[in-house]
């Protein structure tokens, strides 16, 4: 039995207005990047002697202080930002989802309110206060969980996630909530379907337009959040390139009319931001509202 | 939070770019001039007590507000500052008595005595402290007593001539400040007024100082981090001294007639040693090869713009015990003698652990370049300052590099520098070489200063032969200042100071 609710009437897969297609192309450039550059720009770490060279044919973005392309870097870094933000959302999700459909199953019982509570507690510490609690508390270096060794990627990708559960799990509960007030669950529930089978194989299918729209959007922050982490040197280490480290390294040459360091970077980072913004944007309009994009004030 | 409904998410990501346009096009005020004297430093130090930490912005904090019992004068001579006349050295060379200059006072009015300078030297050598100055004191201070409010006399467990240079270069404090680290007190031509975290620190004319009058009614270090930040503020006349510029910044300054820079051969190390004791760099040949694959000249010309000196062992070319004639390592990898030495070894790897900032940042990133050609990896492990510093105590490394300014300590030379090449030290790195320890230990013990710099150049030399400590260049100090203040003293600068008690305004400028 499938209890899939359709998308309204009026809902397309290709948007109308140039913004969107704008967003989309962006994200697309910033995905390209990540995917292909690589592969594309050559070793992000080679040194040569052309150091602060502006933007030519040779060096497209230009070259850093130690003589390496920029273009080479910037690609390894959204890649290290694409996969870190990727990471993140996946983990929230993978979290919160469970979380928030048992909790709104379960709407206004113990179950829920425990669950709530808990989520209210990490939404209450900001993410980048989180994230530098716990990186001034374990420091940048690799750390050992036993004979697990967790790098400084892994930390990046575990805070970030950590901090989109509770915002996960309050849409994918206030999504169940409605859903569970159809007629459908009631007579699911009537015939006997198994409440695993419900939430899963009902409840899941319907919820997920809303958490595609928070996904998107949470792509956006994660992003952000991860050059902001790579900017105050709290994020990914180097040699390994990122977009953090990259604007923030470059930053200390803008007064001797090095743009290109910084600005880049910058531009590429800001493109998946707007990108992923926009294209969640879009979905939420898309699909009728069903994933709001405001955040929901407490 | 919620967005006002008369604001879409569209609209406000639409203003995104251009409120970062506009941010990027803001730029700061400059401020007034005065009788005030305007630094740019790069940081503010936590702990303020120049008693625990030899940083430098913490010396050059305190280089106008405390005194030491000697001064450096303009030859880098020592001569007697707070102390009246040179110490008297018993027989045994174990007691020395110093007199002290009557009529001194603290900034808070109390009379400088020997009580004060008892507090100090046993703050220092006290293990609990955290003192830097403890490595130079553990195992050969015994004690100090004041045997009358104008004569103190130290007793020492062994004969100790470098104390002579100890007694140049530390600073004396109130004997209620010694543990003291939000703030100074000494009786230097300054007082500290005010500390602003993350800001700066104010300092006022001291009236009742003993030397001569200072010349500006008030100093003010302001905190800037950023290099070319610095010197733009410089060329702006927002500051009148910026300290520590980069090579990068150094074109923003290029045909300002109203700015001299000042490129000064400097105590200042790179501090880059292996733990010799432990695998993989208990291998001398690994060691070697590492040295080997290091790209000295890469190293100098992108990150000091070729302006400093190659280096090769522990002492550079501003220490004593130099020697411009040594050449062991090339100035471009060698990488086939590194991969020679090599032979045998598997996944030759290690763990290179810096402290923060651009220049060790780009530093590493260069050698670690370099060895990977070598066939070397290298993992590279950047901790702030305070950890740093436990790997570094603690001697949970590897391969260790760090700046380090060895002036504030040893004047003209470095030898807490070289102190983890001595087996038996608090910082030891594992390396064992008795000739090393004999000879480490004669550079202590002894007064003889010729004597003393020609065993400097055989520990220098048996250094970088073993490869243990091979800073990949010896870097030049590089402060700039306004025409508006009278010009630094380069023999101050010889010795990482900035002489900040001697500067005057110059001309009309600073009225």
């Amino acid at each position: 039995m499938s209890a899939v609710v359709s998308a309204p009437r009026g809902a397309r897969l290709l948007p109308r207005d140039g913004l969107t297609w704008f967003g989309a192309v962006c994200a697309a450039l910033f995905c390209l990047l990540a995917v292909l550059g690589p592969s594309l720009a050559g070793d992000p770490n080679a040194t040569g002697s052309d150091v602060l060279a502006a933007p030519s044919l040779t060096h497209p973005f230009g070259t850093d202080q130690l003589g390496r392309d920029l273009l080479a870097r910037t690609a390894a870094g959204t890649r290290v930002s694409l996969t870190v933000s990727l990471a993140a959302v996946a983990l929230g999700l993978l979290v919160a989802l469970p979380l928030g459909i048992f909790a709104g199953y379960h709407g206004g019982r113990l179950f829920d309110d425990l669950i709530m509570r808990v989520l209210e507690i990490v939404q209450a510490l900001p993410m980048f206060v989180l994230a530098m609690f716990v990186i001034g508390l374990s420091g940048t270096a690799t750390a050992h969980l036993g004979p697990i060794p967790i790098t400084m990627t892994t930390k990046v990708v575990l805070l970030l996630g950590v901090a989109f559960v509770p915002y996960f799990a309050r849409v994918a509960r206030a999504a169940t909530m409605a859903e569970t007030g159809q007629e459908y669950v009631a007579a699911l529930r009537v015939v006997g379907v198994p409440r695993l089978r419900i939430l899963f194989g009902e409840l899941l299918p319907n919820v997920a337009p809303a958490m595609v729209v928070q996904a998107f959007l949470a792509m956006a922050l994660a992003v952000f959040a991860e050059g902001g982490l790579g900017f105050l040197g709290l994020g990914v280490q180097l040699p390994q390139a990122t977009l953090g480290n990259l604007t923030g390294g470059g930053t200390g040459y803008l007064p001797a009319g090095v743009w290109w360091y910084s600005v880049l970077p910058g531009a590429v980072m800001l493109a998946g931001i707007l990108g992923f913004n926009l294209i969640g944007d879009a979905l939420s309009d898309s699909l009728g509202g069903r994933g709001t994009t405001h955040v929901e004030t407490r | 939070m919620t967005i006002p409904p008369s604001w879409s998410r569209r609209r406000f990501l639409g203003l995104v770019p251009a409120v970062s346009l506009l941010a990027a096009c803001s730029t700061a005020a400059p401020t007034g001039g005065g009788r005030t004297l305007r630094i740019g430093v790069a940081a503010g130090p936590s702990n303020l007590n120049p008693l625990d930490s030899g940083s430098e912005v913490t010396r050059w904090i305190a280089e106008p507000v405390m005194e030491t019992l000697y001064d450096y004068d303009e030859r880098v001579r020592s001569v007697p500052l707070l102390a009246a006349a040179e110490p008297a050295v018993s027989a045994d060379g174990l007691t020395w008595t110093i007199p002290l200059k009557r009529g001194v006072t603290f900034h808070n009015g109390d009379a400088f005595t020997a009580e004060h300078v008892v507090a100090s030297l046993d703050h220092v050598a006290a293990f609990a402290s955290g003192s830097e100055w403890v490595v130079y004191f553990l195992g050969y201070y015994s004690g100090a007593r004041a045997v009358d409010p104008n004569t103190v006399e130290i007793r020492l467990k062994r004969p100790y001539g470098l104390l002579r240079s100890h007694l140049t270069n530390l600073p004396i404090t109130h004997r209620a400040f010694v543990d003291r680290k939000d703030t100074m007190m000494g009786t230097g031509p300054y007082r500290l007024a005010r500390v602003s975290a993350g800001l700066g620190y104010s300092m006022t004319a001291h009236r009742g100082y003993h030397g001569p009058s200072p010349a500006y009614a008030r100093l003010e270090f302001q905190i800037i981090p950023d290099g070319s930040t610095r010197a733009v503020n410089l060329r702006a006349g927002s500051v009148d001294i910026a300290t520590e510029l980069p090579v990068a910044a150094l074109p923003l300054l290029a045909g300002q007639q109203a700015v001299t820079v000042h490129r000064v051969d400097a105590p200042i190390d790179i501090l880059t040693y292996v733990k010799a004791g432990d695998p993989p760099f208990d291998d001398p040949n690994f060691r070697r090869a590492v040295a080997y694959a290091v790209d000295r000249q890469g190293v100098n010309d992108k990150v000091f713009g070729g302006a400093a000196v190659l280096g090769q062992g522990p002492i550079g070319p501003a220490e004593r015990g130099y020697d411009p004639d040594l050449r062991v390592f090339p100035a471009r990898p060698d990488t086939a003698r590194a991969r020679e030495l090599l032979h045998g070894v598997t996944a030759p790897s290690f763990t290179l652990t810096i402290s923060a900032g651009q220049v060790m940042e780009d530093i590493a990133q260069i050698l670690v370049q370099s060895w990977a050609h070598a066939g070397i990896t290298v993992k590279l492990e950047v901790l702030q300052g305070g950890p740093w510093a436990q790997r570094w105590i603690s001697g949970a490394y590897q391969m260790i590099m760090n700046r380090f300014s060895s002036g504030f300590t040893s004047g003209d030379a470095n030898y807490l520098t070289l102190s983890p090449a001595q087996s038996t030290s608090v910082l030891a790195c594992g390396y064992e070489n008795p000739s090393v320890d004999t000879a480490l230990e004669r550079v202590w013990a002894i007064d003889d200063q010729g004597e003393r710099d020609r065993l400097l150049r055989e520990v220098n030399a048996t250094l970088t032969e073993d490869a243990v400590m091979f800073p990949p260049v010896y870097p030049k100090m590089i402060v700039a200042q306004r025409a508006s203040v009278s010009p630094m003293d380069p023999a101050r600068m010889k010795i990482s100071r900035l002489g900040t008690p001697r500067l005057r305004p110059e001309g009309n400028a600073g009225e």
